[in-house]
């Protein structure tokens, strides 16, 4: 049981990384139609603009400030230089054109920087725990879950309770109605992107916390985790992305914790297995339901 | 520069010359959807306060161009001028922003979003204080919206979705009110509805145009009066005169029952 509970917490905080992702994908998914594959380009542009303010010296309370700036500002770069110009054509070019931003990102880093890894240091309380009932949590987890939780948090505000997140929402259900609301499309796209790049750059905060590596393919993995999140949830649902995020976390935790060793790296071809089996049945995802709109 | 002034517009170049006191004008405009051409060549013109209506058959052309007018589709050639500027040009939110509201076919309400929420998203162009207050009117005028005011639109029904649509467009208090089709799968008596506000918004001076499919209700209620067929204007006048004439009705309008 307090193994289980400990195996919970590590879940939570893993999934957590990747719902502030998913629900970055499934926003940007909202109001352009676009899985945006360079979404994990965002983390690698923060994990090199850590690695440079470390040179300089800088320690972690500049750094996490740093990450979600920079994410913030590359989401909306990224709209502005790429998706603006493909955005009335079709989905394919869009799709396209994310593929070629991730490779572009990626590309530059490996000329201009190195295609090996750059290391910085991790801040010194990542492998602190704490004790509570006997159950050992480590810290990082805890701070996770609880950013994660503030910062669906203050989504769920600018969503429900501001007229420009109603518009976010109203855009991402019928475009063309929204702007004959009077909803200017390039705003609420770029609210879109900056909202997604704030939640990217939550997450990159831990995720480089945990790694403290910055490489040109950095961003890779936590995207394919964030798109699936967002798949598994049932994409454009955003509450369905925070759902898919903590689901595939907690799945990732328990299965590594009850697999053999010798089995370890397999856990990702697992997972997806288990995603597929569950687009079987349920091909719009776990949320997805049928649309109560009446004629 | 403002175009309220009178002056102002005089002074200025995009001004049409042979548009004085219009609110709105048409002039010639064609709109194509790829190498099918909807419109040809049309040309109308409103005046301040005047109900017009636009009748034909299906697949006429009266829903493209009144996407023309409002920005969702640009003509391939002609103008459309909004008190004599030229605006053919400008998107829907920047028509939206001059004082034109759509009210779309089939409704198109956010069903996502509840009641209040789509009155809101249409608040958006007003300034931040005036915005509640203009919904909290609208539901007061409306009042099945004021019950169901927190409930998601998906699950109005179809008279009160439309209740819900044309207060949308109504939120930012527009001087000119396009509505397509706006009876279009109501039940009798909710259609009578309907047209009872139209009549009202009538009254209270805003400039319609109203696609309608039942033409002899819409020329009851309108001022003056465009039968489209296969994307040409056929006939145009003073609604009176052309409820009058009873070869319209079989030949052009398939001869509805009233």
């Amino acid at each position: 049981m307090t193994e289980f509970v400990q195996q919970l917490v590590d879940g939570l905080g893993r999934g957590g990384e990747y719902a502030l992702i998913a629900l970055g994908v499934g926003l940007i998914f909202g109001v352009m139609r676009m899985v945006n594959f360079a979404h994990g380009e965002l983390i690698t542009v923060s994990a090199y603009v850590s690695y440079g303010l470390v040179l300089l010296g800088a320690n972690w309370w500049i750094l996490a400030p740093a990450i979600v700036v920079t994410a913030v500002l590359t989401s909306v770069l990224i709209e502005f230089v790429a998706f603006r110009w493909v955005r009335s054509s079709t989905d394919f070019a869009m799709l396209l054109t994310s593929f070629g931003v991730h490779f572009v990102v990626q590309a530059a880093f490996v000329m201009f920087v190195s295609a090996s890894s750059r290391h910085f240091a991790r801040p010194n309380w990542i492998t602190s725990t704490v004790s509570s009932g006997g159950i050992r949590f480590e810290v990082i987890d805890l701070a996770v879950i609880a950013a994660t939780a503030m910062s669906l948090a203050f989504t769920a505000w600018i969503l429900q309770r501001t007229v420009y997140g109603m518009a976010i929402r109203a855009a991402a259900e019928d475009f063309d109605t929204a702007q004959l609301m009077g909803v200017r499309s390039n705003l609420v796209i770029r609210a879109g992107f900056a909202l997604a790049g704030l939640l990217a750059g939550i997450a990159a905060v831990f995720f480089l916390m945990r790694t403290g590596r910055a490489a040109p393919s950095a961003g890779l993995i936590p995207m394919l985790k964030g798109v699936l999140a967002a798949l598994i949830g049932g994409l454009g649902r955003l509450h369905g992305a925070v759902v898919g995020g903590l689901l595939l976390g907690l799945a990732e935790i328990l299965l590594v914790s009850r697999l053999p060793d010798s089995v370890d790296g397999m856990v990702n071809g697992i997972v997806f297995v288990l995603v597929a089996v569950l687009f079987i049945f349920r091909p719009s995802g776990i949320l997805a339901v049928r649309s109560s709109h009446r004629p | 520069m403002t175009f309220d002034n009178p002056l102002a517009m005089a002074a200025d170049p995009r001004v049409g010359p042979e548009t004085p006191g219009n609110l709105l004008s048409v002039e010639s405009v064609e709109v194509s959807y790829g190498p099918i051409r909807a419109l040809y060549g049309i040309s109308l013109s409103v005046g301040s306060g005047e109900t017009v209506a636009l009748i034909g058959p299906n697949g006429a052309g009266k829903t493209s161009l009144l996407h023309a007018i409002i920005g969702l589709h640009r003509p391939s050639q002609g103008h459309i001028r909004w008190r004599g500027r030229e605006i053919t040009g400008l998107l829907p939110q920047q028509r939206i922003r001059l004082g034109m509201a759509l009210v779309p076919e089939h409704r198109r309400i956010l069903t996502t979003l509840t009641v209040e929420e789509n009155l809101l998203v249409a608040a958006i162009t007003l300034p931040r204080r005036a915005r509640r207050i203009r919904a909290d009117e609208l539901i007061e005028r409306f009042d099945i919206l004021g019950r169901k005011r927190s409930q998601r639109a998906g699950l109005l029904s179809g008279g009160e979705a439309q209740q819900l649509a044309i207060a949308r467009a109504l939120m930012a208090c527009p001087e000119l009110l396009l509505m397509d089709e706006p009876t279009l799968g109501l039940a009798p008596l909710v259609a009578n509805q309907v047209f009872e506000l139209i009549e009202e918004l009538r009254r209270s001076g805003t400039t319609l145009i109203v696609v309608e499919q039942n033409a002899r209700r819409a020329l009851e209620f309108a001022d003056s009066a465009y039968i489209i067929r296969t994307g040409h204007i056929v006939e145009h006048g003073p609604a009176e005169q052309l409820a009058a004439r009873e070869d319209l009705f079989g030949s052009f309008l398939g001869g509805e029952s009233p």
